[in-house]
């Protein structure tokens, strides 16, 4: 029983929420709120599946909030656009993917050969690339055109949007990934314990390399779905993406101090806060204070899943 | 000289060279910056600012990292504001006193659950913003006028801005702590070594909240300094002072890595950061690309101040 | 017999300490050799240069006749040399066939993904060597100690699909972690392989060592100093080589007259840490020193950290001068008067980066101060200096960096951190000659004597026999977390080495 409750208690956890919000709210449980609930998920799934590869290397990743907001600007003044006269059309999708490749490569090639930690390295970077898209910002707000792009957005199959489909697919290859790749199996053996993995003749750098540029990858994805979803080239876009992105993948279990959780963990967490915040705001809980909310989660969810490892002895920083 | 005394001269004088450098190309630029006027305006302006880099500066000693002031100090700006016409002058001591507590229960906390301090403060930044926009309803709210301690803060002494003479005053006491204190003490060798310390029988928990208070304290002392200037206040007031003030730490020289620097090193780090917003500003770019500035210039500094032989694995 | 495999004349030195000197070993075909030897003796740098962990600073290896040199763990893999861990080398979060094949060339993979049923084939051959019976899919988080090493022999055995000829096999005290029926059940895999490889056994029992080995090897401060085949082995005579110099010369000691307090300093009464330590009691008086002594892994520096607030769990009960002591963190033991010298100098004992003065002035500096939390560097200084007299500390001056001291003088600069106080009434020293030079050594033993003398109760866990031999008034030896031997009157009617070893191993 014990056992069941540390393997599966963040599924614990979901379903007791799912249930106490559908008893205490009508509208909890209806067919549109579930729907409202994936869409709300979508784009925090996939920036949590970038970060849980670098969470399960033991390194960390600050700059989502940076990233998705330049791909997003870079996205909507490379499309057809209101405000440029640049049109590649849906070439743009490669590049901005890349670009978010780019800056997490070299996020973690700072991290490794410069040795500094990754958490000032990506501060750094959150900083550098939220500059760079008040940079590339033209005078007004770019309004998308290209509507292959926002009608993933808008077009719904079966109540959903071309987002969620497209959210779900990516979380199958990242299953995949973590269980048939040698990358997806090493990434968490490197949190573990990295020192046998050198001595074994793993080239580890190069897997932390990967991590970071797929990590940036999806936060660049999450860019091109916010910009899709808000029709709008904005510098702001990709605020508040970092925190329930750290918090679901603690909340599911994949620890910040690494070698453990994975993809199925982090979704689920992000489901957990996804329910959360939605559930609260049915009940009648003030929206203005979701920040809050998330932030004691972030608090209570770490300190609860590390409480076993207290030891008097121990490195706190 | 070899490469290690270069090294050692950037990383005790980097800051005051850099300082110099920048100050000379801001003021080739604008000539009229090096004026008085000028400089006093910019530095009660940056009075916040610089308030809040001399009390982040005491986590970043321990090897800690202190992410929640920003968010603090526009709790405290809102708070201040609230409590104005009930309270009056005792708004200001009252907020800034319950601060240093909240900072100090945080510090204390990071080793009672044994989480790290970037993840408590930014479970903290979080609370305090959230509780913020629910206090303000996400609004502006005005501070009731004629308040001596406000009005005070916002004007001048001798030609100097008040709030300027507090910085200095506060870095002064700091500094002196520092310097004479066994917590000083405590505190350097903390964050050389915590288990030694530890083991010596230094009690790291109340150090740990001793820091913290100071940090949250001086940002709460930063956004009452700030509605002294502007008079109103929303929950989102100082957040964009959070990068600066980290950069103005690491860039006067205090390692991130704990142990190494002070008060008056980030003073000059804080001076730096003011200069490059004022250098972005004045070179025409749109003020958000002083970020990209900011963050190449905080890699750097954290490049040449980290000790490496204290991080075995980077991570 | 062929040679599988041999060391010529392999010296290796770490700083001023000479870990092996001058060391040859071989290893034929198909046996099994056993080494043994005390903590320090550098049974285990032997170990790691044959496992390619060290480099040695001279000597030659061979493998087969060859001249080889193993660079890295590796290469030694390469050369058909595995070293089985006591448990360290697996990742817990893989599966067992992973870890089978995590130093091997990536054959169950195809541009970096997994072919999952061919690495279930290979992890299935490799694990009938072992006759373990689990599915090679098993997470190593699930396995048992005995089932983990079991696992890391196979990982070794696997290279012999790799490397043409015979394996060399070595063990690094592969029982530490094993209960009884494990043991016996990793003895009979080892006489199972034993046709074809060699393996080296390190353990610091004796009497596993002469129930597996074919021959049995000696180390003692640094060098071999017996090499029996198993008919000829004479206990006794083996328990004598094995003290080597650290018999003490005793014309030159100095018996000490120890004025013994009547009352007990601190008394331990069935003080148990799971996992650690089981059951100790003990009672230690002003101007007592009390040396406690154990191979590694024998629970003495427990008995230590868990008077000091260290431990996190742990039993029983300790008394302070008569008063129940409620220590839970060292703070609270320093007010009571307790001091502790950590074995880990770099990490636990100095505080690095910074000069003398601050680490001898961290715990008591403030007693010396103004008053309201203010201290006095000036007054601070005059008594430092004093200290670095008194011990004799070699520094240009007492603002320099600790880093740049030598490791005994670093040593006297954390221990004078404790003497700098006026509260001070029960010391605990871990070690405290660890890594030091003979003269740094015999310098630090005039200190605690003298410390003893002015009525400090010590309580010294000590790296040799001649260490406590020379220092305490009463010695307790451990063994597997519990008390094997309780020798009171030892300045008077010392006891022989050898009694010591047999208690130990």
């Amino acid at each position: 029983m014990s056992n069941l409750i540390k393997s599966q208690g963040p599924l614990l956890a979901l379903t007791g929420l799912v249930v106490i919000f559908s008893v205490f709210s009508e509208s909890f449980a209806s067919m549109a709120n579930f729907a409202a609930v994936l869409e709300a998920a979508a784009i925090p799934a996939i920036v949590a599946i970038g970060l849980t590869y670098v969470l399960m290397q033991a390194s960390i990743d600050l700059s989502v909030e940076g990233v998705a907001s330049l791909a997003n600007i870079i996205l909507s003044i490379t499309v057809a656009n209101s405000v440029t006269t640049t049109d590649i059309g849906l070439w743009a999708i490669p590049l901005v993917l890349c670009a978010g490749l780019l800056v997490g490569a070299t996020s973690a090639a700072v991290s490794i050969y410069v040795r500094m930690p990754s958490l000032i390295v990506t501060l750094g970077m959150w900083l550098t690339t939220v500059g760079m898209a008040a940079l590339l910002f033209p005078d007004r707000l770019p309004q998308l055109l290209e509507t292959r792009i926002t009608q993933l957005a808008i077009d719904k199959q079966f109540g959903l949007s071309w987002i969620v489909y497209l959210t779900l697919a990516l979380i199958l290859v990242a299953l995949w990934v973590e269980k048939y790749t040698r990358f997806g199996r090493m990434s968490r053996a490197i949190g573990e314990n990295e020192p046998v993995l050198i001595m074994s003749g793993i080239k580890v750098n190069r897997h932390k390399i990967a991590a970071f540029a797929l990590a940036g990858g999806c936060y660049a994805l999450a860019g091109i779905l916010l910009g899709a979803r808000i029709g709008v080239g904005n510098t702001q876009s990709g605020v508040g993406l970092l925190f329930p992105a750290i918090a679901a993948c603690v909340l599911g279990g994949t620890l910040l101090s690494g070698g453990q959780g994975g993809i199925r963990q982090s979704m689920i967490g992000v489901l957990i806060l996804v329910s959360l915040r939605n559930g609260l705001i049915q009940i009648g809980v003030d929206p203005l204070l979701q920040s809050a909310l998330e932030g004691a989660v972030i608090i209570i969810a770490v300190a609860g899943s590390t409480w076993h490892l207290r030891r008097k002895v121990r490195v706190i920083k | 000289m070899t490469k290690d005394t270069i090294l050692m001269f950037l990383r005790r004088n980097g800051a005051l060279v850099v300082l110099a450098i920048i100050l000379t190309a801001v003021s080739t630029a604008a000539p009229g910056i090096l004026r008085w006027r000028a400089i006093n305006s910019l530095l009660q302006d940056n009075a916040p600012l610089l308030i809040m880099i001399v009390g982040a500066t005491l986590p970043i000693l321990l090897g800690c990292l202190d992410l929640s002031i920003a968010a603090m100090a526009s709790l405290a700006a809102v708070m201040a504001a609230m409590l104005s016409p009930a309270l009056g002058s005792a708004s200001a001591y009252v907020v800034v006193a319950g601060a240093a507590m909240i900072g100090g229960l945080q510090g204390w906390m990071i080793g009672r659950l044994q989480v790290p301090s970037f993840v408590i403060s930014l479970g903290a930044l979080g609370i305090f913003k959230g509780i913020g926009m629910y206090l303000t309803a996400a609004d502006m709210v005005g501070i009731a006028p004629g308040i001596s301690v406000y009005e005070t803060l916002g004007s001048r002494s001798f030609g100097i801005s008040n709030a300027f003479i507090l910085v200095l005053i506060v870095a002064w006491l700091f500094t002196l702590m520092l310097k004479l204190s066994n917590l000083g003490r405590n505190i350097y060798a903390f964050g050389a070594n915590e288990i030694a310390v530890y083991i010596s029988g230094v009690r790291r928990d109340m150090v740990r909240a001793f820091a913290f208070a100071a940090s949250s304290g001086c940002a709460a002392l930063g956004g009452v300094m700030m509605i002294s200037q502007t008079m109103f206040a929303s929950a989102t007031v100082a957040n964009s002072l959070l990068l600066p003030a980290l950069v103005g730490v690491v860039v006067g020289g205090t390692a991130i890595s704990g142990g190494v620097g002070g008060v008056l090193s980030s003073l000059i780090g804080g001076l730096i950061a003011i200069l490059i917003r004022v250098g972005v500003t004045i070179s025409g770019l749109p003020p958000e690309s002083q970020d990209v500035a900011f963050g190449i210039t905080i890699l750097i500094a954290v490049a040449l101040t980290t000790d490496r032989a204290k991080i075995g694995l980077v991570k | 017999m062929t040679t599988a495999f041999s060391l010529e004349g392999i010296t290796k030195r770490f700083g001023e300490v000479t870990a092996l000197d001058n060391v040859s070993l071989t290893l034929n075909e198909g046996e099994v050799l056993g080494l043994i030897g005390q903590n320090g003796s550098g049974k285990s740098t032997i170990m790691k240069v044959m496992a390619g962990l060290h480099r040695p600073d001279t000597g030659i290896i061979r493998v087969g006749g060859k001249v080889v040199q193993l660079r890295s763990p590796l290469e030694a893999a390469q050369a058909g040399i595995g070293l089985v861990h006591q448990e360290q080398s697996l990742i817990t979060s893989l599966t067992v066939a992973e870890n089978l094949f995590l130093d091997k060339p990536a054959t169950s993979t195809r541009l970096g993904v997994y072919r999952w049923a061919k690495l279930r084939d290979r992890a299935k051959h490799q694990l009938e060597k072992v006759e373990l019976d689990i599915d090679p899919f098993t997470s190593v988080s699930e396995l048992s100690f005995g089932q983990r090493q079991m696992v890391e022999l196979a990982k070794v055995l696997s290279l012999e699909e790799l490397v043409h000829g015979h394996l060399v096999i070595l063990f690094d005290e592969p029982t530490a972690v094993l209960n009884p029926p494990e043991i016996q059940s990793l003895f009979s895999q080892i006489r199972r392989i034993k046709h074809r490889s060699s393996v080296v056994f390190v353990s610091h029992r004796m009497d596993e060592i002469l129930d597996i080995s074919d021959r049995v090897y000696v180390m003692s401060d640094g060098r071999n100093v017996a090499d029996r085949d198993k008919e000829n082995v004479n206990v006794d005579e083996l328990y004598e080589l094995m003290v080597g110099k650290q018999r003490v010369n005793r014309e030159d000691r100095k018996p000490r007259n120890a004025q013994i307090g009547a009352e007990p300093a601190l008394t331990l009464k069935n003080v148990t840490v799971p996992g650690e330590i089981e059951g100790i009691s003990l009672t230690l008086a002003p101007g007592e020193i009390l040396g406690l002594i154990g191979v590694q892994g024998s629970g003495a520096e427990t008995i230590l950290r868990t008077v000091f607030g260290l431990s996190d769990r742990w039993s029983g009960e300790i008394d302070y001068f008569g008063m129940p002591l409620n220590v839970d963190s060292p703070p609270q033991a320093v007010d009571k008067g307790i001091g502790y010298l950590p074995a880990e100098r770099k990490t636990e004992g100095m505080i690095r980066n910074t000069t003398v003065s601050e680490n001898v002035a961290i715990t008591y500096g403030w007693q010396h101060g103004h008053g309201a939390g203010l201290i006095s560097r000036a007054r601070e200084r005059g008594l430092i200096h004093n200290w670095v007299t008194k011990l004799g500390i070699k520094t240009p001056s007492i603002g320099q960096r600790i880093d740049t001291l030598s490791g005994g003088n670093q040593q006297k600069v954390v221990l004078s951190k404790w003497l700098f106080g006026k509260t001070l009434k029960v010391l605990m020293l871990d070690h405290p000659t660890r890594g030091l030079d003979p003269g740094a050594r015999s310098d630090l033993f005039g200190v605690i004597r003298e410390l003893a003398d002015q009525g400090l109760a010590i309580l010294l866990v000590g790296d040799t026999l001649d260490e406590v031999l020379t220092l305490s008034d009463a010695i307790i030896v451990m063994k597997d977390g519990r008390v094997s031997a309780r020798i009171e009157g030892v300045q008077a009617t010392p006891p022989s080495e050898e009694e010591l070893v047999k208690a130990m191993v």
